[in-house]
């Protein structure tokens, strides 16, 4: 056995610690992401979707025939684009935290403004389906389906908004150094309040563009 | 000086691996921190980008049936499991939340599934007066 050799053991060591390091979940059992605070927040967003989802549910079960129809007459492409968007606004996010563990804060912040991005062209998505929708006689009170998808879609939007405001307040703590490697709960706490507006979507996009 | 420039280690079958370890630790210069790869992300990007992509195909080929609606039910399962265990990273985090959030999109799926096939006896069931 020679120092080659070695150096080889230690380096398969080495390579085995990092692949376990980065399967190994990054919170333990005892501990929130972010802070206690905005799991409530995030919760209590989650009952109102819950509510608007139930309202789609009863209307639904009233109106099959408005329900059947109504997804054929929504402009499939703006809500898979929209769908792709946020999926990807949240991959962005993620790769800025990975990165600022690995204390590069520059390409955090990099990879938040990408977030942001999307977040932005989910607004002017809307914007052109909304118009779409008019330019075709849809508005909120063709019937029913249609109501409920202008609350829905609407109330999301805003909360796209909220989540932005988030992301940019973060950006805004990394600049200044406040979010570090080892402290940036307050980043973490942002990242969930945005992925619970992703999963949201993740709902409502099969329920208002898909199912018939 | 750096391990391999230093002729006194010599190797021979009795000494354990963690041993030798040791050694070159002890010898060899302090290396940076790992760092944490995020490589297993961009596959479940790729795979949320496609799951996405087959619901929209199925938006716009497929003809309303219970199969459809169970396969579009099963994706918003699997979407959201994805997003809650790896980006939210909540797979390990505190149980109360993980159990919760992924209670939450097992319920509404299947309550979509259950409406698409019962809406009559949902009707019934919520009617005020009988």
């Amino acid at each position: 056995m020679n120092v080659q050799v070695i150096d080889t053991v230690i380096a398969d060591e080495v390579s085995d610690e990092i692949a376990e390091e980065n399967v190994k979940p990054f919170f333990d059992s005892k501990t929130i992401p972010g802070n206690p605070a905005i799991w409530v927040g995030i919760f209590s967003e989650l009952t109102e979707f819950a509510l608007f989802f139930v309202i789609y549910f009863l209307a639904r079960a009233h109106y099959p025939a408005e329900f059947e129809e109504g997804p054929l007459h929504l402009h499939t492409l703006a809500g898979t684009l929209n769908t792709l968007v946020l999926i990807s606004s949240s991959y962005f996010l993620v790769k800025g935290i990975f990165s600022l563990r690995n204390d590069r804060p520059n390409i955090a912040v990099r990879w938040l403004s990408l977030t942001l991005f999307c977040g932005a062209c989910y607004f002017a998505i809307k914007l052109w389906e909304y118009q779409w929708n008019t330019a075709a006689g849809i508005d909120i009170n063709t019937n029913k389906f249609f109501a409920v998808y202008y609350y829905t879609t609407f109330n999301h939007l805003l909360h796209v908004g909220w989540g932005s405001l988030g992301i940019i307040w973060s950006i805004s703590q990394i600049k200044s150094g406040n979010f570090t490697a080892d402290n940036h709960s307050g980043l973490i706490a942002a990242a969930c309040y945005w992925h619970m507006i992703d999963l949201a979507w993740i709902v409502i996009f099969p329920l208002l563009y898909v199912i018939r | 000086m750096t391990h391999s420039e230093n002729p006194s280690i010599s190797i021979d079958g009795n000494h354990s691996i963690n041993k030798l370890s040791a050694i070159i630790e002890a010898e060899a210069p302090r290396e940076p921190k790992p760092q944490k790869s995020s490589r297993h992300l961009d596959i479940l990007w790729l795979c949320l980008m496609i799951l996405t992509i087959i619901n929209a195909a199925i938006a716009e080929q497929a003809e309303p049936s219970f199969l459809v609606t169970l396969i579009i039910c099963s994706i918003i399962v699997l979407k959201a499991r994805l997003v809650i265990d790896y980006f939210m990273e909540l797979k390990g985090a505190s149980p109360y939340i993980y159990h919760l959030m992924n209670a939450y999109f097992y319920v509404f799926p299947v309550l979509a599934l259950f409406v698409w096939l019962y809406p009559e006896q949902l009707v019934e069931l919520i009617q005020l007066v009988p």
